[in-house]
């Protein structure tokens, strides 16, 4: 029994938050409150150098290809220097594209995301609210057009390619195809995004041209295999960003007197941070369990990545908005970095799934006894 | 990281199972042979249980072979806790003297002491009870009165000790007395092994709110136990009890979430056969969500297990972990006590109804896991622990 990270995996974790720190923390983010996707530019060079983008690119495409046990530990230093970046993005939509690359442009694009040359986002909402992958279609034949709209499409604007699903009736129900964000026929649209260091924006589909290259794969299964992978790395940057904040206010109710004494003596101001201890640590349990059962590949990592991502949500809101609480009115203003974790945190919670979401769909296998989905072989390695 | 057992841990397990089954009377933990109502009855299955595993060569796994143990790890304790938990196997009645007791000998005692105590304990032929509560020394434990005076050859104890389970079924009492009144509190207090069955002990039972007396007020009264009956050095006790204390915290939770499991199944059993205004609650996204949040804590549960033996090899101790798993499973358990009796709703308020569904399952965690959020220290104490110990908090100047 090791139920542990090994010394190299955490050495690695070391140099990621070191990188990260240096590239972005508060002021990172707050630039990318100001600037939106073009912080993104500054980030791909530096983050490119050390292997990042490439960790989820096969080590014959120029990638890393590091196992989910290494991104769960990466992922936990991105969530804590709140990293303005789509790392995430890059990192799942290369692992779908590694799988099977089903053509050339497939096969030069995981070199291309590894060196920095092309970066990918996911356009992972869908207008129904409930993350199915519905809402564009594709129809017709020489050419095959999209019509519809996705939301949630994180840093779009700093996106060379995006990956998503698409009805396809012809096709059998759904496939994960690749399209360019600013081809014809395609409208980017800039939303306003609660988490500023995290832009959003929607895509509008009327009749673009689906390119004969551009279908990753037919079937629900990749789309999902990609959201359950994403549902762990969540969970991690939800862990990070929590224990960030967590630390923080620990440091702060130390230093800060009333009544003559640091606050921190206070009893209410202990327990509350005792509590959210627990909620940090337990998350942490939850989370390697669940990259765990992830690089095993099989039918337990559906249900611990869903586990994991709505018990660090849960996590990740408590501890940020006890974070703001025991800052008092600082912690209210936005010269505090608080409010960037709190809305970092509270984001996190609400994508793919709000933990009320996800227990439901939890249900249904613990509760109605459905079958989870099985993932499959686990690309870089599976174990640790 | 490597979350499986080994082989020989694995083929242990399916031993672990063979035994079970082939002690427990068939049906055993189902609703066809429920655990028995009578408390009496309960102590004398308790001590059955007991013997049956010393008979076995299941009892003292991780203690040396030498005292009676079996000289394994405590991956086959956690291993064989967890089984018993499945198979819904009695509790033991010498959980304290298994708990806390032996592991404090084994680190703390001395050779003659280990050799006398530890086989008979291990064998069911000594049972064991904690006296540190008193009635005005609980959560501040190191402001206890009892007194004890070296008398020649003899300590002589006099003072009372409350809340102190299974004193009326104990042969031995490891007892915490003042010795040294003079000294900052936590200095002069020392760990003594005392005799019950004499006169001058007096067991009084007290009536715990489940209207059963598992724990009595024990008066010593001039109660006698040799010099040499002392664990570690004179007015050292407040440290050698604390040894114990992170065991009777850690390691005894490690594979009890297979417990809470079957509690927790038995609430889902529930939620199928009652109804609410929209048919099975099993069906009401409320109950659903309550459901599944208590399962995911069961799980985290068995993730900080992990977590607990793979600390315990690569470094043989643990560490505040011990006062988070406390807090972590108490708490957990008294929402899932809570969740049941809104499952059960109209048949909540009827202490006979917790036959008719759940099979009395229910109302039990709903009531044990008030217990646990009191003793081994209250989930408040808990949480100053981990402020002051752990985050590093500034002290609060009276404890
Ligand atoms: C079922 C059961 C079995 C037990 N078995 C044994 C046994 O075998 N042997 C034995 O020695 N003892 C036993 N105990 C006693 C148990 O250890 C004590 O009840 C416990 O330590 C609390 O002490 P107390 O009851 O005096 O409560 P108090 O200490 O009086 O506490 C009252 C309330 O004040 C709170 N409080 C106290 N101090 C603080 C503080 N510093 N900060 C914040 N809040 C505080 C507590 O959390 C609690 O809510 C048992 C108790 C129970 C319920």
């Amino acid at each position: 029994m090791d139920f542990n990270f090994s010394s190299e995996q955490y050495l690695l974790r070391d140099a990621a938050r070191d990188l990260f720190s240096a590239i972005a923390g508060p002021a990172g983010a707050r630039s990318a409150y100001r600037e939106k996707s073009a912080v993104v530019e500054r980030l791909r060079g530096p983050l490119a150098e050390q292997g990042m983008l490439g960790a989820g690119v096969p080590e014959e495409q120029g990638g890393s290809a590091l196992s989910p046990l290494d991104m769960a530990l990466i992922f936990e230093a991105s969530g804590a220097a709140l990293l303005p970046f789509p790392l995430l993005e890059t990192y799942v939509a290369a692992r779908a594209l590694s799988r099977r690359p089903a053509s050339p442009r497939q096969e030069r694009l995981g070199p291309a995301l590894a060196a920095g040359g092309e970066t990918a986002t996911v356009a992972w909402g869908s207008p129904d609210g409930l993350w199915t992958g519905a809402g564009v279609q594709a129809v017709g034949s020489g050419p095959v057009r999209l019509y519809g709209r996705r939301t949630f499409v994180p840093y779009a604007a700093a996106a060379t390619v995006v990956v998503m699903p698409v009805e396809w009736k012809q096709a059998g129900g759904i496939a994960l195809v690749l399209v360019d964000p600013r081809a014809a026929g395609t409208e980017m649209v800039a939303l306003e995004s609660l988490d500023g260091s995290y832009p959003l924006y929607a895509l509008e589909f009327h009749g673009a041209v689906l390119a004969d290259d551009a279908v990753i794969g037919y079937g629900r299964e990749l789309f999902e295999e990609m959201r359950i992978t994403a549902w762990s790395a969540l969970a991690s940057e939800a862990l990070g960003a929590a224990e960030q904040a967590f630390s923080a206010t620990v440091e702060y109710v130390k230093v800060r007197e009333q009544f003559g004494q640091p606050v921190g003596r206070f009893q209410a101001v202990k327990h509350t941070a005792a509590d959210d201890y627990l909620l940090v640590e337990s998350a942490r349990v939850a989370n390697r369990y669940a990259a765990w059962a992830i690089s095993q590949g099989g039918a337990e990592a559906e249900l611990y990545a869903a586990l994991a991502k709505a018990y660090a949500s849960d996590t990740a809101r408590t501890v940020t908005s006890d974070a703001i609480q025991l800052h008092g009115g600082i912690g209210y203003t936005w010269d505090s970095d608080m409010h960037l974790y709190f809305k970092r945190g509270w984001r996190i919670a609400a994508e793919l799934g709000t933990p009320v979401q996800i227990r439901e769909k939890m249900a249904r296998v613990v509760l109605d006894g459905a079958t989870p989905r099985r993932v499959g072989a686990p690309v870089g390695g599976g174990d640790a | 990281m490597n979350i499986a057992y080994t082989e020989a841990e694995e083929a242990f397990r399916i031993r672990c199972r063979d035994f079970l089954e082939t002690v427990l009377p068939p049906g055993w933990g189902t609703p066809a042979h429920p655990v028995p109502a009578d408390a009496e009855e309960r102590a004398r299955v308790g001590l059955w249980w007991e013997k049956t595993l010393y008979a076995h060569g299941m009892a003292g796994l991780s203690w040396p072979r030498e005292y009676g143990g079996q000289g394994l790890s405590w991956v086959e304790e956690v291993i064989f806790a967890e089984e018993c938990a499945r198979a819904g196997a009695p509790s033991g009645i010498n959980g304290l003297g298994k708990g806390l007791l032996g592991p404090t000998l084994l680190v703390e005692g001395t050779d003659e002491q280990k050799r006398r105590f530890l086989p008979p304990l291990l064998a069911g032929d000594e049972v064991w009870c904690q006296g540190y509560s008193e009635p005005n020394s609980g959560s501040d434990l190191a402001s206890l009165r009892t007194r004890a005076e070296l008398q020649g050859d003899v300590w002589v104890i006099t003072g009372q000790k409350i809340w102190t389970s299974n004193a009326h079924l104990a042969d031995w009492c490891f007892v915490l007395a003042r010795t040294d009144p003079t000294v900052p509190k936590h200095r002069g207090i020392t760990f003594l092994l005392v005799p019950m069955r004499q006169p001058a002990v007096k067991v009084e039972p007290l009536v715990q709110l489940t209207g059963e007396a598992h724990f009595n007020q024990v008066s010593f009264d001039g109660a006698r136990t040799a010099r040499e009956n002392v664990v570690g050095q004179v007015n050292d006790g407040w440290r050698v009890a604390n040894t114990i204390l992170s065991f009777e915290r850690g390691v005894t939770i490690v594979g009890r979430y297979a417990h809470f499991m079957r509690e927790w199944e038995a609430a889902v059993e529930a939620a199928r056969t009652q109804t609410g205004e929209r048919g099975p609650l099993i069906e009401d996204s409320h109950f659903r969500q309550r459901l599944v949040a208590l399962w995911s804590e069961i799980q985290i549960l068995r993730f900080h297990g992990y977590n607990v033996i793979t600390q315990l090899q690569q470094q043989d101790k643990l560490g505040p972990e011990a006062s988070m798993l406390k807090l972590f499973y108490s708490e957990m358990h008294k929402r899932l006590g809570d969740l049941g009796m809104d499952i059960l709703g109209a048949a909540m308020p009827y202490a006979s109804g917790m036959d008719s569904v759940g099979g009395g399952t229910l109302h039990r965690a709903f009531f044990q896991a008030r217990a646990e959020t009191i003793f081994a220290g209250t989930s408040q104490i808990q949480r100053n622990v981990i402020a002051e110990r752990v985050l590093g908090l500034p002290r609060d100047q009276r404890s």
